[in-house]
């Protein structure tokens, strides 16, 4: 414990240093803006306006003084704020001079104080109807209740405050329609996000494209952004996507970071320190639980060797294991934080935004571990009336670290941990054993080697725009934008060579090990002298996107147009290169030259490029406000494909009705404030091949070592064909029609959003499956467009904001989506279907996915034999029947003999529900109490049904432990026993028997934060303080299989960690 | 710094006129020189830096590269030394040595000891659709046939073309063969496939599959007239003698039994196919022999001589001991273990009692004539006056053979033997004996002797030719032939004409041959290829793969004898035993047991039902296409392998 707490302020301490340069960059970024503000001072002083005290008190309009309000001159940078009693003093000059008035929450008031000296003010609560809510749509924003399509928005000040290891975990449950899933707990895995159940095969890509401020960004710069510096999202889940065409297909995300606000500078700061740990700790069997089911187990198989045996000797050792676990011993809680500074403010004419941030996550063994930092600033211009320009900067940096792999799992290393035999011990006298068992490491010795894996990425972005909308057309804008892009990124991999130590074993079985080491070969090659290794790797990339639009609105009479006219440009290359060098020559040394330098391999060397340029159009009408229209064209050209085949067309029509601005409608029904019917249907492309991207092309590569070739002496390399070309290979597209119910009611006080889709992506990339073209055709079948996936759905989005009573205010929103699918078309072998082996099956081309999918096929178990009559009556009944060509015995499963050739195996796989899948939703919950408040975001599955993985239902072995579920098995003492014999030779084929009920309760985040109050804060010179206490991952109220967390796939990956923050905000 | 420089402007009231025009106009002109580049369609066609475009066949350096992977995947390897699931080991199943863990299931299913094949268990033409080695033959087609369909228009010299070419036709050729004589006529795929538009049919005959091997080998023959090669740098590619040769060895097989049986009324014998076969033979005999090509090495020598130095290699694979994944392991496979040899050994080098029999007596007579012993043959001291290959082949226990440089000692291989050997015999024609023990085995992609593989050598066209000239019934010229072989052993003239005489009539002749070539060619995987084309393969019936094991003459429980012939004189550091004198019977007979015990499958016997001859497609194959029909004999096939 002491050791964990001085670690703790080891990394407080790391942090602290991490944030100087920082701190030192925002303060730069601040004095460079306070010159400029000098001579306007100046000029009003010398210009000689006379100037004059206002005072006044600001009130809400309940009459409570508002503390904290901010007023400023119009025009100036001048400006003060209430002191606790509402009450203000500021030196305006007289005339028409104008106070601006602004509080979070309220809204701004503009009073022109003419030659008054006293100005109360009551400022209304800004109660936003959702409506009026500005959205970004794609190179342009809508206001909310004009958009056509299904755009869901999220305001980032939600996401901050969860502990999550970025945007995309924090989204997870939130939208409607929007899957997020997490490779595994392992600091820096990918999490994914996937809009609408988005399917490809395996040349497509099914997560959405990323859009970071108008440019398209790569998965890796949103995993980077830090919630704290970002505005809102919005994501375009539709058709409307098409604005994207070319990538649209799977979605849209559009991230719009924080900009500058004009008024009074503010500082904030923003960040949590908390704890990370396995939301559910893996629970194996006891070294003597282990060693007596597998006697237990001989038992019943007869004619076992008596010297595989535990002896009684060897049990009452093991019931007093001394061994320590492998997992307690490695696994510890570990520390995970998040800081964020920022700096914002500005006058009229120039506005300024400049934040940093820092997010350190430990991995809870094996000094792994994910630093992140990054830097954003932007500066948006007033250049001259109608130019305005706006410049942004952001670099991120991110770099991993491990003793151990950087793998996404890491399973090789974590499984060890749990899977080896308790009564392994990790080290005699100091010397880490060999296991000599398969391919298990010791992971002590591998720890202790100085073996690590390091990754650091890098990229930085400058992304700059004009606007122009000149006074003599109204209603024109021009916008100019470009963004140059740059990444690097470098890794290494020092894998020297190190001993593992062999000890006698004894025990009547000769698994456990003794004192004494092994006389004939004490010492082995954990890691050989010619097997380590030293990897270096590079990468760098650039690109730029330039974008030119040009939007032009008019109103006549009641017709509002708007229409919007564009070009996109991008361009990208990436190259990368690995080499390694083995066989260390000076010992731990971690350098390249401390390697024998004849060892020299290159692994493989990268270029890449592409090049995509597009046209785009959009039209909007509405006739005064009622009737909406909306349409999109966009034309694109992409590298990716044929020189003939690179353009694609994407489009979107939308229609929308404002019922509640139609008078029959106003005049009738008060209680709504909105209501609103809006239909589209579109098409969208998606250029973004995985793997090689040059399908269209004939593609040999060199290889030495593999298939060079030898003619005498002369060691030649060859040129293997790797990819056999379609030239006609094209865009894969998707036609989605959408159709939407929206509303608010109640004073804006309760929201409600339903939508409707049907999607057909076709023209998907495929490819015969390998085992189904002719075998002699000599090739393997290039990509086609031609996969079909259709998906049908429904979202539901319910909010409700209001005052359950003075001071005691509440929110809730409650979503949840239903949707199938199952793909139509698809590249088969119409010989070879289900004729032969089962592996065929894995078709279900034409099925509802939902049901047809290879986790729900599989065997209908009927029970099982518990006594031997119940074997005989089986057999009595069937008398060839056999389970995996055994003859049944008791305690084991099984089957109903599907197919009905008498034998179960692969052949009597069926799907075995009707509705496997749950039925899913979400649920945010806030509350709050004056300064108090508490958000909670709960997911909730019903009904359907999960099933144990396909390690849980590995039997324990001499080798390998399981969870201690195991310990509830049949024996003949035990004939009740849950799970069958560990020789059921059926074990590990899917089956009904190892299917649960689905349901599943589970608080995903709970903040509790409480803002200091106002009066305190404004005598030390805050704005705003606010404390809070968070925790992610928090609980698992219904759990379906208690053995693991219902996020992590296996108790063998990495866990999913549950993390406890507190978190601090200051504003300044 | 930039928000200072637009403040002041402002505050110098610059006119605004003047933005107004240059404003736009700078952003016309970005926007212009941005996108007017991109609209046409050059500008969307990208080099590929990380691979070959069809520019492949612009250059003879990119050809070159090409046909280096059709040699990679195409050219055969050393039998019975890799592990790979490429090896056919299939090929090797035969009476000529014992069977063991490596590749035996398809071996024993292949001579049905104790298991029986189904159809789907021959998958020698394709495992996967993937084109590394052994995986899918027709990937190796497909390699060849985009040279012949590509280099024809290429840019390159007339001399390349040829020799590319060339070489395409004759792997093509190669591959079509293996697969022809295994399935009996397969798909004939000639042409780069189109995928879009797979014009693909069902199986050719196998009289259509020679045909066509035969016009590849006919156009390699043509096209590789007077290509150069260098010996440094060429050596293993094909050459005009050696693609009339192999065309020689194809029309053998055509003329032979496999496919053209003698007493089958539904496919009527063709005698004329064996003067075809002659005249081919003898164009290659005169064409090889024109080359330079001979008999001259020793024959122990065969394997352990490389380029210029082996005039009698026509075919050949090279391997090196240092490069990377360059290497064989037929060193470590042939050598016993222990930690002065360093072998592994497999049981692909064990001889069984049938091949130890098959060696004549050094005057070319058998060991034994009907139940008459041959008077020279003594059955303890069975390599007393043996055919010279017979000790120059098979190391046996006592034998000479000084591994890793042991000067004066022996190869022990009596079991419990003090230095590791695990085996009763060894094949000593593919060890490189100077080889130290700790290079013997493969560590970190290298290692092994690098021996070349010859896949073809001048004695298998004189024996080929010799074949073709009995079967035409000059049996006096095959005799000649044989008698060169003989020759070359080390055989002496006797009183039979080097034991040829013993053959009098054209069927005895051809039992003659068949056995010299179990001699000649013993371990080179070519017994099995010999048994199925001659169907001799179901006559095998009934015999045992076994091998006599030698063991010391004392009680189990004693060691007197062992450490008496293991102990270290200290005059000479040689164990007693290195001096022993292996000519007294009595001597030997005093140690040991020659027949104690038997090595190999004593409870199951061969049993090759006669369908064998042409094996049949497993499924994944057969149900890729709808035109495929199996073989007759598998599965109620109906394709005829003999039409």
């Amino acid at each position: 414990m002491n050791v964990f707490l001085q670690t703790q302020q080891y990394l407080r301490w790391k942090a602290k240093v991490a944030c100087a340069p920082l701190m030192a960059a925002l303060l730069l970024s601040a004095t460079a803006y306070a010159a400029p503000e000098k001579p306007v001072n100046k000029s009003s002083a010398t210009q000689g306006t006379a100037r004059q005290n206002v005072t006044g008190t600001v009130k809400d309009a309940k009459g409570e003084p508002l503390p904290g309000v901010s007023v400023r001159i119009k025009g100036s940078n001048t400006g003060t704020s209430t002191d606790a009693q509402g009450v203000y003093r500021i030196n305006a000059p007289e005339g028409n001079t104008i106070l601006v008035f602004t509080f979070v929450g309220f809204k701004t008031r503009e009073i022109n104080i003419g030659s008054q000296t006293t100005v109360d003010v009551v400022m209304q609560e800004d109660i936003t109807s959702l409506e009026d809510v500005v959205v970004n749509v794609g190179y342009a924003t809508k206001r909310r209740s004009e958009i056509l399509g299904a755009v869901a928005t999220v305001k980032a000040s939600e996401l901050e405050d969860i502990p999550a290891p970025n945007i995309a975990a924090t989204l997870r449950n939130r939208i409607a329609g929007v899957g997020v899933s997490s490779t595994s707990g392992r600091p820096g895995a990918s999490i994914s996000l996937n809009i609408r159940n988005s399917r490809s095969t395996s040349y497509g890509q099914t997560e959405p494209l990323y859009v970071i401020d108008g440019i398209i960004a790569t998965k890796e710069q949103f995993d980077a952004l830090d919630p704290a510096l970002v505005e809102d999202l919005s994501i375009l889940k539709d058709a409307t996507a098409a604005i994207y065409g070319a990538a649209g297909a799977k979605g849209v995300v559009l991230i719009t970071t924080k900009r500058g606000k004009a008024g009074k500078t503010t500082l904030s700061y923003n960040g949590y320190v908390g704890v990370s740990d396995a939301a559910r700790e893996p629970n194996t069997l006891s070294a003597y639980e282990h060693a007596l089911l597998l006697n237990q187990t001989y038992d019943v198989k007869q004619n076992v060797a008596s010297t595989e045996y535990f002896s009684d000797a060897d049990l009452e050792l093991l019931k007093n294991n001394r061994i320590p676990s492998w997992y307690d011993k490695f696994w510890q809680a570990a520390l995970t934080q998040r800081h964020n500074l920022s700096i914002s403010g500005g006058s009229d004419k120039i506005t300024f935004f400049a934040g940093g941030n820092f997010q350190n996550e430990n991995a809870n063994y094996a000094g792994m571990s994910q630093n992140r930092y990054g830097f954003r600033s932007g500066l948006t211009a007033t250049i001259l009336t109608g130019l305005k320009a706006d410049v942004n900067f952001s670099v991120n940096n991110n770099a991993q670290n491990s003793k151990n792999g950087l793998s996404e799992t890491d399973q090789n290393f974590y499984q060890t941990l749990v899977k080896t035999p308790k009564w392994t011990p990790l080290e005699i006298n100091g010397n880490p054993i060999t296991l000599g068992a398969g391919n298990v490491r010791n992971p002590l010795a591998l720890l202790n080697s100085g073996y690590y894996e390091k990754q650091n990425n890098t990229n930085y972005q400058v992304n700059a725009a004009l606007n122009y909308s000149p006074s003599f057309l109204n209603g024109l804008t021009a916008r100019m934008q470009f963004a140059q892009t740059g990444s690097n990124g470098k890794g290494r991999v020092y894998a020297p060579p190190y001993k593992l130590y062999n000890y006698a074993r004894t025990g009547n079985n000769n698994l456990l090990y003794a004192d004494i080491p092994d006389p004939v070969t004490p010492v082995v090659d954990g890691l050989s002298m010619a097997n380590s290794r030293y990897t270096r790797s590079y990468s760098r990339g650039s690109s730029y996107q330039a974008i030119f639009t040009l939007n032009y609105a008019k109103t006549i009479g009641k017709h509002n147009m708007s229409m919007l006219l564009g070009g996109d440009r991008a361009k990208g290359s990436d190259e990368s290169s690995r080499f390694y060098y083995s066989s260390q020559q000076v010992a731990n040394i971690d350098e390249y030259w401390a390697f024998d330098q004849n060892t020299f391999t290159q692994q493989g060397i990268s270029d890449g490029e592409s090049i995509k340029q597009s046209w785009l159009s959009r039209v909007s009408y509405d006739f005064n406000k009622r009737y909406f229209f909306d349409a999109i064209a966009r034309y694109d050209a992409s590298t990716k494909f044929a020189a003939d085949q690179v353009w694609g067309l994407s489009y979107n029509v939308g229609l929308g009705w404002n019922i509640s601005e139609e008078n029959f409608f106003k005049d009738n029904v008060s209680f709504i404030n909105s209501l609103r019917l809006k239909a589209n249907f579109g098409v969208s492309g998606d250029d973004r091949v995985g793997g090689n991207s040059r399908l269209w092309q004939e593609n040999y590569k060199v290889d030495l070592v593999n298939t060079g070739y030898l003619y005498g002496d002369n060691m030649v390399g060859s040129l293997n064909p790797t990819q056999y070309p379609n030239p006609d290979i094209t865009w894969e597209k998707a036609r989605i029609w959408n159709v939407g119910i929206e509303s608010s009611m109640f004073n804006n006080r309760l929201d409600f959003n339903l939508q409707a889709f049907h999607r057909v992506t076709y023209d998907a990339f495929d490819a015969y499956n390998t085992n189904s073209i002719p075998q002699y055709a000599g090739l393997v079948p290039p990509a086609i467009n031609y996969a079909e996936f259709i998906a049908d759905g429904m979202e539901f989005t319910i909010g409700y904001r209001g005052n359950l009573a003075r001071d005691l205010k509440f929110n809730t929103s409650v979503n949840f989506g239903i949707s199938s699918g199952y793909q139509s078309k698809g590249m088969v072998n119409p010989f070879q279907l289900f004729e032969n082996s089962p592996e065929d099956w894995q078709y279900f081309v034409g099925t509802d996915a939902r049901k047809f999918n290879s986790s729900n096929f599989g065997l209908i178990a009927k029970g099982m034999l518990k006594t031997q009559e119940d074997v005989d009556a089986l057999l009595a009944q069937n008398p060839n029947y056999t389970i995996f060509t055994q003859i049944p015995q008791r305690g084991w499963l099984y089957y109903e003999d599907s197919n009905g050739d008498g034998k179960i195996n692969e052949r009597d796989y069926v799907p075995m529900y009707n509705h496997p899948n749950p039925f899913s939703t979400g649920l945010s919950l806030g509350l709050s109490y004056k300064a108090l408040a508490l958000n909670t975001n709960i997911a909730g599955n019903f009904g359907g049904k999960v099933f144990y993985d396909s390690q849980a239902m590995k039997a324990p072995s001499k080798t390998e432990n399981v969870d201690s579920f195991w310990k509830d098995h049949w024996t003949p003492e035990n004939p009740d026993g849950l799970f069958p014999r560990q020789d059921d030779p059926s074990l590990g084929k899917k089956s009904t028997f190892w299917a649960v009920d689905g349901t599943m309760v589970r608080i995903n985040n709970m903040t509790l934060s409480y803002s200091l109050p106002m009066k305190y804060l404004n005598k030390a010179g805050f704005s705003s303080v606010r404390i809070l206490a968070t925790g992610n991952n928090l609980w698992t109220i219904v759990n379906p299989l208690k053995y693991k967390d219902p996020y992590t796939s296996s108790i063998l990956d990495y866990p999913t960690l549950r993390t406890i923050s507190v978190g601090l905000n200051v504003g300044l | 710094m930039l928000a200072y420089k637009f403040t002041e402007m402002r505050t110098n009231h610059i006119n605004s006129i003047r933005y107004k025009l240059a404003v736009p106009a700078l952003i016309t002109a970005l926007v212009l020189t941005l996108f007017s580049s991109g609209c046409k369609r050059e500008d969307f066609i990208l080099p590929d830096h990380n691979a070959m475009d069809e520019r492949i066949w612009e250059q003879d350096g990119s050809i070159q590269l090409f046909l280096n992977g059709a040699y990679s995947v195409i050219m055969p390897d050393y039998p019975y030394e890799g592990t790979g699931s490429y090896t056919p080991w299939f090929f090797w199943a035969s009476d000529e040595n014992i069977l063991g863990a490596t590749g035996d299931n398809i071996m024993k299913k292949a001579l049905g000891i104790g298991q029986t094949m189904v159809s789907n268990d021959m998958r020698y033409i394709s495992t996967k659709i993937q084109g590394t080695k052994g995986d899918n033959k027709y990937f190796d087609i497909a390699r060849c046939n985009l040279i012949i369909a590509n280099v024809p228009s290429s840019p390159i010299s007339e001399l390349s073309k040829r020799s590319f070419l060339g070489q395409a036709y004759a792997l093509r050729a190669m591959v079509y063969f293996n697969l022809t004589i295994t399935y009996g006529g397969v798909p004939l795929v000639l042409d780069p496939v189109d995928p879009n538009d797979l014009n693909l049919g069902g199986r050719a005959s196998a009289r259509e599959c020679f045909t066509q091997i035969i016009k590849d080998l006919d156009s390699a023959i043509v096209k590789l007239e007077g290509v150069p090669y260098s010996e440094g740098t060429d050596r293993g590619k094909w050459t005009k003698f050696a693609a009339a040769a192999y065309k020689a060895k194809v029309l053998l097989y055509w003329a032979s039994p496999q496919f053209n049986p003698q007493n089958d009324p539904l496919h009527p014998y063709d005698a004329n196919r064996w003067n075809i076969a002659l005249q081919a033979n003898k164009e290659a005999y005169d064409l090889c022999v024109a080359a330079g090509k001979n008999l001259s090495l020793p024959y122990a020598d065969i394997f352990l001589k490389e380029g210029s130095a082996n005039p009698e290699a026509i075919i050949v694979r090279s391997y090196s001991k240092s490069l990377d994944k360059r290497y064989q392991n037929v060193e470590s496979r042939s050598r016993p273990a222990g930690a002065t040899t360093g072998g592994s050994p497999s049981d692909g080098y064990v001889p069984t009692t049938q091949m130890l029999n098959a060696y004549l007596m050094n005057d070319g007579t058998p060991i034994r004539t009907g139940n008459v012993q041959n008077p020279l043959y003594d059955d303890v001291l069975f390599w007393k006056n043996r055919d010279p290959r017979f000790t120059a082949t098979i190391a046996y226990n006592g034998s000479e053979w000084k591994l890793n440089g042991k000067l004066g000692t022996r190869q022990w291989t009596y079991s419990k033997e003090v230095e590791g050997s695990t085996k009763p015999f060894y094949c000593k024609r593919f060890s490189d004996v100077t080889l130290p023990a700790g290079s013997v085995g493969i560590a970190n992609d290298k290692g092994g002797n690098g021996l070349d593989w010859i896949e073809l050598r001048f004695a298998e066209v004189v024996l080929n030719y010799a074949e073709c000239l009995n079967e035409t019934g000059n049996i006096a010229e095959a005799k000649n032939l044989v008698k060169q072989i003989r020759v070359r052993a080390g055989i002496l003239p006797g009183t039979l004409n080097y034991g040829l005489d013993l053959a009098q009539s054209k069927d005895e002749m051809r039992e003659l041959i068949l056995n010299e070539r179990m001699i000649e060619f013993a371990f080179e995987g070519k017994r099995g290829h010999d048994l199925r084309r001659l169907r001799r393969m179901h006559l095998l019936s009934g015999q045992y793969l076994t091998t006599p094991v030698v063991e010391l003459n004392e009680a189990s429980t004693s060691t007197v004898k062992k450490a008496k012939l293991e102990a270290i004189n200290p005059a000479n550091g040689l164990r007693n035993r290195d001096t022993l004198n292996m000519n007294s019977r009595s001597t030997y007979l005093f140690y040991f047991k020659p027949q104690a015990a038997i090595l190999g499958n004593a409870t199951n016997p061969i049993a090759v039902p006669e369908t064998y001859y042409f094996y049949a497609f497993a499924n994944g194959f057969l149900q890729s296409s709808p035109f495929l029909e199996q073989t007759i004999g598998w599965d109620n096939g109906t394709f005829d392998p003999l039409k």
